[in-house]
């Protein structure tokens, strides 16, 4: 696991957790890297055990908080769902993401056009 | 912002509480990798099959444990702490070397410590007042810090940029009657076996007790009070006011042994009675440098002695002045204030013997303290042997660091095998440095208690030794500037000793320090010549100190052996301690005739000769007498 390229996911991985967990409700860690996985069509492969960095930091934010409950197969699990403090969070970041991604896109369509 | 402080927050949380985060991370792993495994089961793996690739994707548990460490809790202080750990382990281990390192450390330290303390407590102790930053003392630019009492009371009438302006004058000594006869408390010995003679009072004298001389509104203004009874109240400093005293604290413990009936009692001091009102705080010395026995108005202490009267004569000078800044004032503003008041003083009262430079003489204003206003002299003194020290502690250092050398030899192959399985030089080069601020913070916790104990019995053997009356010598202990100066030293000395053995052991010299025949003379180059010249400069400062302190005890002994051109041994001083009245000439010489004839009946055979000199500027009366064969 390299030094940058978790730097580089670090920021994008907070922005995926919040929304999954804005879109699906409480969800344990295995729950959440299933489910990333699944939007990003395996095209990030992540070590599932890095979700834990990720939740413990978001955690330690308020953004999200923990509880512990039990999962559909009766196993015990700790739940995560999002605060009001990580949906205001998610509203700036992801529209942070969408101005950058949008000038990515225009910059990229330019490069192509000219 | 606030996130990133609440952050700080669960993070020091998250420290304290590591195991119980690790318990939890431990559960919420097992049931991901149990539903990874239900999950690949459902796929249609074979159950090995399924619980293998379980563990491919989610990772390799301690490397996930040892992150997920890191990112909630405080990684440096982490890291920190395993040094501490594993320095205390590596001490232990070595009890000989630790043992011997600590105490050459402890002594360098120690040193230090004990001579820092006594400059810290001479030198460096603020007045004992509420707000000592703002008491001033107040010095002419010609460095004469003495007053005549008119010239202070005008000051002390028309001045705005105090809120008192108090004066201190002189220390004398009384002799005390009208209190029951103390039993002669045992003397030390340190001193008197080592040669020194100090002015002791011999058996059957009067009892002598220090008295020094205080304007009235000496405590209010410095805003202390009384630990019994009151301090002096406004007209007690004029000459009709009835005769009072305040007894410090530690002359009521030492010789009324805290009885309380002695407010109200009257003493004799000098055969005139005065009334003891109240009680100072304990170790309250003011202005002095010492704690006296007796606190006077300047009035009384002028009634008491035979100096005639210097509260009226402009030409006597009889005080240091020491005053409290206004709260709207500064020190430059009063400074100004006391220049204008000076110049309509030397206007109003010209003086006759006032040298034509006078007009230049300015006023100054220094921090009050009670060693005095700040003196280049003896703060040299002080630098002096303050690095006096420093150089022992700097031979302690270049020991310990022979030391590490030495070890650092047979631990190459530890280190060596670190390097090789990753660990970077700057990483090694910590933990030696942890370790050595360890066994650093031991020796310097053993060297506060060694100095402060040595302290203490050398203390209480310089009180012992000086006559009761010179006042009770300092209470030193260490203090948060002491224990900060030693933390600066321990510091300095693990750097100092530690630096240089850490970055030669830490050398990356893999291929050599592997192979154990190569681990013998790994570094032969290098390192003998590191140690060759510690041994050197290590003996030329030892010669330096040697030779210093040879020299510091030979001319001590000399100075006590010191032939005077007459014989000493046999001649005793009489000193009358009286008031003005009682001294009168006609007195001193009934008194000195009766002296004479007493002893010529006493010693009938013995020639018993006087000699009555008057003493300087006063009208003390001393007497020396030679007994020969005695």
């Amino acid at each position: 696991m390299t030094e940058n390229k978790s730097e580089i996911l670090q920021g994008t991985l907070d922005l995926m957790v919040l929304k999954t967990l804005e879109a699906m409700g409480p969800l344990h860690g295995y729950g959440i890297a299933r489910r990333i996985e699944q939007f990003s069509e395996a095209a990030l492969r992540v070590n599932q055990g890095t979700i834990y960095l990720c939740l413990i930091r978001l955690v330690q934010k308020r953004w999200i908080s923990p509880a512990w409950g039990t999962s559909e197969n009766n196993r015990k699990a700790k739940f995560y769902s999002i605060t009001k403090a990580g949906r205001k969070q998610l509203a700036a970041e992801a529209e942070n993401w969408e101005r950058v991604s949008g000038v990515i896109s225009r910059m990229l369509e330019l490069a192509a056009g000219s | 912002m606030f996130t990133s402080f609440k952050q700080m927050i669960a993070r020091i949380h998250a420290f304290f509480r590591s195991g119980e985060f690790d318990r939890e991370l431990d559960q919420e792993l097992e049931s991901h990798l149990a539903m990874l495994v239900e999950d690949n089961l459902r796929r249609g793996l074979a159950p090995k099959q399924a619980a293998e690739a379980a563990r491919l994707q989610l990772g390799g548990l301690t490397q996930i444990r040892e992150a997920h460490r890191e990112v909630r809790g405080l990684p440096l202080l982490d890291t920190f702490l395993q040094d501490v750990h594993y320095a205390l382990r590596a001490l232990r281990k070595n009890p000989g070397f630790t043992a011997i390192a600590t105490l050459t450390l402890a002594t360098g330290i120690g040193v230090n410590t004990a001579i820092f303390t006594a400059y810290n407590a001479v030198a460096l102790r603020p007045i004992q007042a509420p707000e000592p930053g703002r008491l001033v003392q107040v010095t002419r630019s010609t460095r004469d810090p003495f007053f005549s009492y008119p010239d202070y009371a005008y000051y002390r009438d028309n001045t705005r940029s105090f809120s008192g302006l108090f004066a201190c004058g002189f220390g004398n000594t009384v002799s005390l009657g009208g209190a029951d006869r103390q039993a002669a408390a045992p003397r030390a010995s340190i001193a008197s076996a080592a040669g020194f003679r100090l002015p002791q009072a011999l058996a059957g004298s009067s009892e002598q007790a220090g008295a020094v001389g205080v304007s009235e509104n000496y405590f209010k203004a410095l805003g202390v009070g009384a630990a019994l009874g009151r301090t002096f109240l406004p007209g007690e400093d004029t000459a009709g006011a009835q005769s009072v005293a305040l007894v410090s604290y530690n002359y009521w413990e030492s010789r009324f042994a805290r009885d309380s009936g002695l407010i109200g009692r009257t003493l004799m001091l000098n055969g005139v009675s005065v009334v003891v009102v109240g009680v100072t705080p304990r170790d309250f010395s003011g202005t002095w440098p010492m704690v006296p026995n007796l606190w006077l108005p300047l009035s009384v202490q002028s009634r008491l002695t035979s100096r005639g009267d210097p509260l009226h004569d402009r030409n006597s000078v009889c005080c240091r002045v020491y005053g409290r800044l206004a709260r709207d004032s500064g020190p430059r503003q009063a400074e100004a204030e006391m220049n204008a008041l000076g110049a309509q003083l030397q206007l109003a009262f010209p003086r006759a013997d006032s040298p034509p430079t006078s007009q230049t003489v300015r006023f100054v204003l220094t921090p009050a303290s009670p060693s005095g206003p700040p003196d280049s002299r003896a703060t040299a003194v002080a630098i002096f042997i303050l690095g006096a020290v420093g150089l022992v502690l700097l031979i302690a250092c270049a020991n310990v660091a022979s030391l590490l050398l030495a070890r650092s030899a047979a631990r190459q192959r530890e280190i060596a095998i670190r390097l090789a399985i990753g660990a970077s030089r700057g990483r090694l080069i910590r933990q030696l440095l942890t370790e050595n601020a360890v066994m650093s913070l031991l020796a310097a916790a053993a060297g506060v208690v060694c100095s402060w104990c040595s302290l203490r019995i050398l203390m209480e053997q310089i009180s012992a030794a000086l006559p009761n009356y010179w006042g009770m010598a300092l209470r030193v202990a260490p203090d948060q500037r002491v224990l900060g100066y030693t933390l600066f030293l321990s510091i300095a000395a693990t750097v100092g000793c530690g630096l240089a053995p850490a970055l030669e052991a830490s050398r990356p010299n893999l291929t050599s320090a592997l192979k154990d025949e190569g681990a013998a003379f790994g570094g032969r180059l290098r390192k003998p010549r590191l140690r060759d010249l510690m041994v050197g400069a290590q003996v030329a400062v030892c010669l330096a100190l040697l030779i210093a302190a040879g020299m510091l005890a030979r001319t001590s002994q000399r100075a006590l052996a010191v032939d005077l051109g007459f014989n000493y041994r046999n001649i005793v001083m009489l000193e009358f301690s009286s008031t003005a009245a009682a001294m009168a000439p006609a007195n001193v010489v009934a008194i000195r005739t009766r002296l004479a004839q007493q002893l010529a009946i006493a010693r009938k055979n013995r020639r018993a000769h006087s000699q009555y000199r008057l003493a300087f500027g006063g009208r003390t009366g001393y007497f020396s007498i030679g007994l020969p064969h005695l």
